[in-house]
């Protein structure tokens, strides 16, 4: 590959254009070349000032909690153990069998496919019979018109589709309210920040009810940080047992 | 000066000597990278993947993958911020790219996404003027230092800049390779 070739193929490697077969080629040239590896980095800073322009966007403490546990279970890397010292005797078929790392990883690989199809087929046939909503709302705006549909689904998980223009304020987020006691106060399913369908967490919510009341509140961009409204209701709605 | 710039990320060698630490096992040193990098880090991977949660995920599998990686992590070939950058952005590449798709089709699309999406110009302002990135993108054409920013910040794709700037693909293809050709030779 001509130098020039390779320095095109590491910039768009950077910019994530690589399609297809060239992808492939930069993979195979990332793991084995070092001076493509060399033309990658100095890419990498060229445009490195682009990623200082991002907002901070503080996370959840819920991330750190969940990259401790992934980390957790799966411990860094140790360094790899000093190669055993050679054999005297010549194994027999079983034997080299036994201590053939290539043999247990093919065994293990294809252990953990077949793993994966069954997985996946359940995972097909659950999302199947959970695919029907229980309950609906529709919840309405202020001048009465549908401005979100919110469905529940047998498996606990709920999801809010909005209609029409649904606008969140700048710097905002809608938040999604249920008042699982009639007489008692909201409490919160959920932080939205655009207008597109999000899941919705019920969990903490017990048994829906027919007629349960759902609202939505504009709120700060990481949600109300009293746990109650505290900005305008924009919509609400009750639900009602799907057909 | 510095303090006119408002957060100043901490030096290379703080980042380094965290990463040996993660080498070694320490969970601090984690902790202590992910307290100084992932507002950053979270920002960067909205701009791709725009959705929160999978932003969070991007960033979770990141921090999952510099714990097991540290220890291959070699100062001598690179940068740690930009180490760890490159790996925030494959894994938010490889979401948006592929795994998302059926997630995404499934979404309800059509609203706030354009609106959300800064265009390439206010995404230069936000450019130190004393960088040379800055200083070299504007020797592009607007279309052309559009077509990279949008790649680079957004993670559009050939096909999806042609159709954001209502030219053939053939063409951003060339815009692209010809910009990065002008981007190399202003900024060696």
């Amino acid at each position: 590959m001509r130098r020039d070739d390779a320095d095109r193929l590491a910039a768009e490697h950077v910019l994530g254009l690589l399609e297809g077969e060239e992808r492939g080629v930069a993979d195979r040239l990332l793991a084995s070349d070092s001076e493509f590896r060399a033309l990658v980095e100095v890419w990498r800073q060229r445009f490195s000032a682009w990623d200082e322009t991002a907002a901070e966007i503080p996370p959840g403490e819920s991330l750190w909690q969940r990259i401790e546990s992934s980390v957790n279970a799966a411990p860094a890397a140790v360094p790899a153990p000093a190669a055993p010292a050679p054999r005297t005797a010549t194994p027999g078929l079983l034997e080299s069998l036994w201590v053939n790392l290539s043999f247990w990883r093919t065994f293990g690989l294809v252990g953990a496919v077949a793993t994966l199809l069954l997985a996946a087929g359940m995972g097909f046939f659950a999302v199947k019979a959970s695919r029907q909503p229980v309950m609906i709302a529709v919840l309405l705006t202020d001048a009465n018109q549908p401005g979100a549909v919110l469905s529940t689904y047998s498996d606990g998980r709920a999801e809010l589709v909005p209609l029409g223009d649904m606008t969140i304020p700048h710097n905002h987020s809608v938040q999604v309210w249920t008042f699982p006691d009639p007489a008692g106060p909201p409490v919160s399913v959920g932080v939205v920040q655009a207008a597109r369908t999000v899941r919705l967490k019920l969990d903490n919510v017990p048994q829906l009810r027919s007629d349960q009341l759902f609202a939505v509140s504009i709120e700060p961009l990481s949600g109300s940080p009293t746990g109650l409204p505290t900005g305008p209701v924009v919509m609400k709605g009750t639900a009602s047992t799907a057909l | 000066m510095k303090a006119v710039l408002g957060d100043v990320a901490p030096p290379a060698s703080d980042l380094n000597r965290a990463l040996g630490q993660c080498a070694k096992g320490d969970r601090l040193a984690l902790r202590t990278i992910y307290d100084s990098e992932s507002p950053r880090m979270l920002g960067v991977a909205m701009r791709l993947l725009r959705r929160r949660a999978l932003a969070e995920e991007a960033v979770h599998d990141t921090f999952v993958q510099v714990w097991q990686k540290a220890a291959s992590f070699d100062p001598g070939r690179g940068e740690a911020r930009s180490w760890l950058y490159a790996i925030l952005r494959n894994r938010a590449l490889n979401i948006l790219r592929g795994e998302s798709r059926t997630d995404l089709v499934e979404d309800f699309e059509p609203m706030g996404l354009v609106s959300e999406e800064e265009d390439a110009e206010a995404l230069m302002l936000r450019l130190s003027d004393k960088g040379r990135l800055k200083r070299c993108l504007e020797r592009l054409e607007p279309s052309r230092r559009q077509a990279i920013t949008l790649a680079y910040i957004h993670g559009l794709s050939h096909g999806e800049l042609a159709g954001r700037l209502g030219v053939p693909l053939g063409t951003v293809k060339s815009w692209i390779r010809r910009s990065l050709v002008s981007l190399r030779e202003c900024m060696t």
